[in-house]
């Protein structure tokens, strides 16, 4: 799969014809990506839209019976968990997926196989969510998957199970998702484009991913617990010691950083459109970005308000509820910014811009009744009610779902070469506007009326009010039936867009519609004024003929090993339905397709002078590693939160050397040590030219590593026979699952280890090849540092 | 970096690693030697760091990066520990 560009289209050279599955299945190219990012997350708006229509039929009137409670249950956690986790921001990240390279000029993302798997491991995902309802009982226990309700006495379906392995793999496909956005952003910039002359979609989305990285891990930990609770029998969230509590802290963590994950994709679309739209540069756009920067920061430190009812220390919710009123502020700038544009702009009232417009409208009341919220006083009254839920509603359906509408037609005609019909889309945003508002603002008034009823009586008088929402709730819902015809018909009747039929700004808009497989047949330049540059001296804002000419580019479009690698994890993480041969079928697949992946010929685009500030000296892969161990510093420091937290809490907690064997662990501290020194010495051997040293230095590491987990496995089977198992409470929980997953990752160090052996034995990795071994060094030096706290937290103290 | 450093880095981190098992077996008060022993590992961290990971001829906002993620983790288990004392 080799590109060759030179002025020709040479598509079909590197990618099969659209009406060919073999390219969705194996394609890496990022605006591919991006479509099946587009259209997979569509699939489960709709799923998630019907559950929520079958809530509403339910509610329609006082003592309905249409749904069982159980049904009930159920369609309100997986409506939530597929509305949140994978329709708002896959969707989002479609748009990011397409337009990102294209924003900042580059030709693809950082990692495109890595992309491709994270594509993947999300459709997986998905199916392992939707899978649930065949299984005996989806998760019936709202989407923030309460603590104690989703213990396995409660809820005995394996349904959660299947929805935590879900999420697993979900959080897996964010982790890649992040990375690679994150190292695209800082690295693969064009020539000349500085950070604050990024547009505010590619700002929003650099935000959005640096608040992923540190936001997901938190769910990973709190999943991994849940399912070591209900499938080994540990006792994080079934013991008094951390139970609801400690489900609240982590979720919460995650949960509410979330809220904004899934709206600053939004707010960055709305101000690429405004100023479309209004033919004025966003007004204070400096502001905004600060402002997104402020919220992002603060809303790190905002959990606590959801827990106000929970009867945590008064102390610390005053804290929270400073923190709360404080990160409406930055939001405060943003929208009055937004505001100003329309109002300092020559508006156009074209659908996007609409949608953009109702997006701001419905925010600004979501926002301010959310302010509410962080008075203990008033949340004591309007926790648990539909005042939340409408809050939230307009928040993350009004705030971001109309936007991200309003992103679709915005760049419909770009990846689609085609105008859609501008009449149906006004219509369309009409019957939403009426349909939203009339779904959710009674429930505004319904502050009385608790959420997550499956029913209620005819004497509370919340009758009336629930039967409008509900016919709001068809309007809003069978309205999206418009968009969905005016797109698919528009594709082949509607009229050619042109590169640009609105008249955009941003880079995008200077290549054809739909975009080359190569995205710029003739690389950008921006100017020290922000100005556009290109080598041919033509495009969206002519300048003089300069910067690069990427004539003998060599990229590669398609991989089989991403959906191979996400198939088998998928599989994997079903293993209980499969019989041991299947099993072992399904690791030895995993191992070859590892190994494919690592021999795989693919060359991700390059472009020499990026910009890269301020990570000019590190290479894109090496920057990956570090962002990848920035999010397992969060992943063990809530597993090391939630032994703090356990232990604060549980008396009797095993003095050191009463349960764990000191020598054991002083032992492997030891042989953990040592394997990071032959580590780093198996980096300056390769960097001096060694070959002798750097083999002696990997097999030493290897051996070492063995060493440790036979160690620790020869531990684990002692304390089981002496009886401390999962089931041992807090103590037998926190150390098992701790040191557990400290050993998953030594394990895969081993694993990557053997590939670098083989591969060093071969004569690789000498001189100036040594990155690979500096990368894995990275890696296993971070999982030594993990252990460094775990041998005097488990068997010292 | 010299071999020679790597060196003595190992030396360290074996040095503070006994020091922390001599610790435990003094009469001194728990908070005494908790802290103490929290300290070394949060040297041994350090060193593996910016000496093995080479993290101190990286440029700084890396290290924000990271630094950022322990501060996070490190709220997270205070804030978690001030709720329910």
């Amino acid at each position: 799969m080799v590109l060759k560009l030179g002025g020709e289209d040479l598509t079909e050279e590197v990618l099969p014809p659209v009406w060919s599955i073999r390219r969705w299945l194996f394609t890496t190219n990022h605006k591919d990506i991006g479509i099946l990012y587009i259209v997979t997350s569509l699939y489960f708006l709709i799923a998630a839209g019907a559950l929520a229509l079958l809530m509403r039929i339910q509610l329609f009137r006082p003592d309905n019976s249409f749904l069982t409670s159980q049904a009930y249950n159920q369609a309100v956690t997986v409506h939530g968990l597929l509305m949140i986790l994978w329709f708002l921001s896959p969707f989002a990240f479609g748009f990011a997926n397409y337009f990102i390279p294209l924003q900042i000029g580059a030709r693809d993302l950082a990692f495109p196989r890595l992309n491709a798997m994270s594509y993947w491991f999300y459709l997986f995902s998905g199916i392992a969510m939707i899978l649930t309802f065949f299984t005996g009982g989806a998760p019936a226990v709202g989407w923030t998957l309460y603590s104690p309700l989703t213990a396995s006495r409660f809820q005995d379906v394996v349904g959660i199970n299947l929805a935590a392995a879900g999420l697993v793999l979900l959080i897996a496909s964010v982790t890649m998702t992040t990375v690679n956005f994150i190292i695209t952003i800082i690295k693969l910039r064009a020539p000349g484009l500085k950070l604050r002359y990024m547009p505010l979609f590619p700002w929003a989305i650099l935000v959005t991913v640096a608040m992923m990285l540190y936001a997901f891990p938190s769910l990973m930990a709190g999943t991994l617990m849940l399912l070591a609770d209900r499938t080994l029998g540990t006792q994080y969230f079934t013991s008094p010691q951390g139970g609801a509590l400690l489900w609240d802290n982590i979720f919460w963590f995650f949960g509410h950083p979330e809220v904004y994950i899934v709206l600053f994709p939004a707010i960055g679309i709305v101000g690429d459109i405004l100023p479309t739209f209004t033919r004025r540069p966003l007004y204070g756009s400096k502001y905004v970005v600060m402002s997104i920067i402020a919220a992002a920061i603060i809303s790190f430190l905002v959990w606590g308000h959801h827990m106000f009812v929970t009867g945590i220390n008064p102390f610390v919710t005053k804290l929270f509820t400073v923190t709360t009123i404080a990160v409406s502020l930055p939001f405060d700038i943003i929208t009055i910014a937004m505001i100003e544009t329309f109002v300092r702009g020559r508006i156009r009232l074209k659908t996007p811009a609409l949608f953009a417009i109702g997006s701001i409208a419905l925010f600004v009341i979501g926002g301010i009744t959310g302010v509410f919220l962080a008075s203990v006083a008033l949340d004591y009254h309007l926790r648990g009610t539909y005042w939340v839920v409408a809050h939230f509603h307009y928040v993350m359906v009004g705030g971001s779902v109309m936007a991200l509408i309003g992103g679709l037609y915005y760049w419909y005609p770009k990846m689609t070469g085609r105008m859609f019909n501008e009449g149906l889309g006004k219509i369309h945003f009409v019957l939403s506007f009426i349909g939203f508002n009339l779904l959710y603002f009674p429930m505004f008034l319904l502050l009385d009326m608790p959420r997550r009823i499956v029913s209620y009586d005819a004497s509370t008088g919340w009758g009336s009010l629930n039967s409008l929402a509900s016919v709001g709730g068809f309007v809003f819902g069978l309205s999206q039936l418009l968009l969905f015809a005016n797109l698919l018909m528009s594709l082949k009747t509607g009229a050619l867009a042109g590169p640009n039929p609105w008249k955009g700004w941003t880079l995008e808009w200077s290549v054809p519609s739909p975009p080359p497989v190569y995205n710029f047949e003739s690389m950008p330049v921006f100017s020290a004024e922000g100005t556009v540059l290109f080598a041919n001296g033509s495009g969206h804002q002519v300048g003089p003929a300069a910067g690069t000419k990427h004539g003998e580019a060599h990229e590669s479009h398609m991989s089989y090993w991403p959906i191979v690698l996400a198939f088998v994890s998928f599989i994997f993480l079903l293993r209980l339905v499969f019989p041991l041969p299947v099993l072992i079928a399904i690791i030895a697949l995993g191992v070859l397709a590892l190994y494919g992946y690592g021999r795989d010929r693919f060359f991700a685009p390059e472009v020499e002078g990026s910009e890269s500030w301020p990570f000019e000296r590190i290479g894109r892969l090496k920057l990956g590693v570090w962002t990848f161990l920035a999010s397992e510093i969060i992943l063990f420091g809530v597993l090391l939160s939630s032994y703090f937290f356990v232990r604060s809490r549980t008396p009797g907690w095993p003095v050191a050397g009463s349960v764990f064997n000191i020598q054991e662990g002083a032992i492997n501290t030891f042989i953990l040590l040592t394997s990071s020194l032959t580590a780093v010495m198996a980096l300056a051997s390769a960097k001096s030219g060694s070959r002798r040293g750097l083999i002696g230095s990997l097999l030493a590491t290897l051996a070492l590593g063995a060493a440790f987990l036979f160690n620790k496995s020869n531990e684990w089977r002692e304390l089981f026979e002496h009886g401390f198992t999962f089931t041992s409470g807090l103590p037998g929980s926190a150390f098992y699952i701790t040191t557990g997953t400290h050993g998953a990752h030594v394990l895969a160090g081993l694993v990557i280890l053997v590939y670098i052996i083989a591969r060093a034995l071969k004569g690789r990795y000498l001189k100036d090849d040594h990155h690979t071994v500096e990368h894995f060094g990275l890696y296993w030096h971070f999982v030594d540092i993990v252990w460094v706290f775990l041998f005097p937290l488990f068997y010292l103290i | 970096m010299g071999v020679q450093v790597y060196f003595a880095v190992f030396g360290a981190l074996i040095g503070a690693t006994i020091a922390e098992l001599l610790i435990i077996g003094q009469p001194l008060a728990a908070a005494v030697i908790v802290g103490s022993i929290i300290i070394l590992a949060g040297m041994k961290a350090v060193l593996i760091a910016l000496f093995y990971q080479h993290l101190k001829d990286e440029p700084r906002p890396l290290a924000s990066l990271l630094l950022a993620g322990l501060v996070l983790a490190v709220i997270l288990t205070t804030i978690s520990f001030l709720q329910v004392h």
